[in-house]
């Protein structure tokens, strides 16, 4: 995740906050998945657009995310919460971790 | 096309180009940007910058033109006593007002593109990573972005970045 593309002013606020983000995230399909992918239990936490993306570190898997809505808490996508290649983490700019 | 033409050429359309841009950039400079944060923050303020600006904003332009985007300098990071310490151990949105404060302080509308960090089960900062506030300005060139960092203690650094990295070499 590197938001080059995020345009949407924040300033107003993130809606709903990282501890919100993380508990919803892992009700929604996120604690199964580090049950199976074991890492450090931290997660890269991205606020950008309209969504939430919650990236589960675990050194197996590449990038593995669950994305919600940041001001509903809805889940949009978890086409990516699948573990394949590596875990690289974004190096800087919007969305670094 | 001949080595030797297009580097007249360059030169022909670039150094004019380069005039103008960094002209119009001092133009639009509020000369009490960071003058004013750092006077609010330190003893002593910084002297005047007008020349630094100058050799900054041509130094900037000129590198754009020869060398552009993802090929320029390094970020710098000012002295973080420059700015107050905001409260620790926070989640996303703790520090988000104060920090937006504090980019209005420096004299720029930017927008908040995005608010990033590594957080534990808690939602709160894991380790030592800061929470990351990233601006954009309109006027500034494509990639380029201010960065707002704040860690787990609550201590402030600021960064701007000419080009935001769209690589992922960290792992």
């Amino acid at each position: 995740m590197c938001g080059l593309f995020f345009s949407e002013d924040l300033t107003g606020g993130v809606g709903l906050d990282s501890d919100r983000v993380i508990d919803l995230a892992l009700q929604e399909g996120g604690q199964d998945f580090v049950t199976k992918y074991p890492g450090d239990d931290t997660f890269g936490l991205v606020y950008g657009m309209a969504q939430a993306y919650v990236f589960f570190i675990t050194p197996a898997c590449y990038r593995p995310s669950l994305t919600l809505n940041r001001l509903t808490g809805v889940v949009t996508d978890t086409s990516n919460l699948n573990c394949s290649g590596v875990f690289r983490r974004p190096c800087g700019g919007p969305g670094a971790f | 096309m001949t080595p030797l033409l297009t580097w007249l050429l360059m030169v022909a359309l670039g150094v004019p180009v380069a005039i103008v841009a960094t002209a119009l950039s001092l133009r639009r400079a509020d000369p009490g940007d960071w003058d004013s944060i750092v006077s609010r923050h330190l003893p002593s303020p910084v002297p005047a910058v007008g020349p630094l600006r100058t050799a900054t904003g041509l130094a900037l332009w000129m590198a754009i033109l020869t060398a552009g985007c993802g090929s320029t300098a390094g970020p710098t990071t000012p002295d973080v006593t420059t700015y107050p310490q905001l409260t620790a151990d926070t989640t996303a949105s703790t520090n988000l007002k104060a920090v937006v404060e504090l980019e209005r302080a420096a004299g720029r509308q930017g927008r908040l593109v995005a608010v990033s960090g590594l957080v534990n089960r808690r939602g709160h900062l894991a380790s030592s990573g800061p929470w990351y506030y990233t601006f954009r300005e309109p006027d500034d060139v494509a990639g380029a972005v201010h960065q707002w960092r704040v860690d787990a203690q609550g201590v402030v650094t600021h960064e701007h970045l000419e080009c935001a990295a769209s690589s992922f070499p960290r792992t």
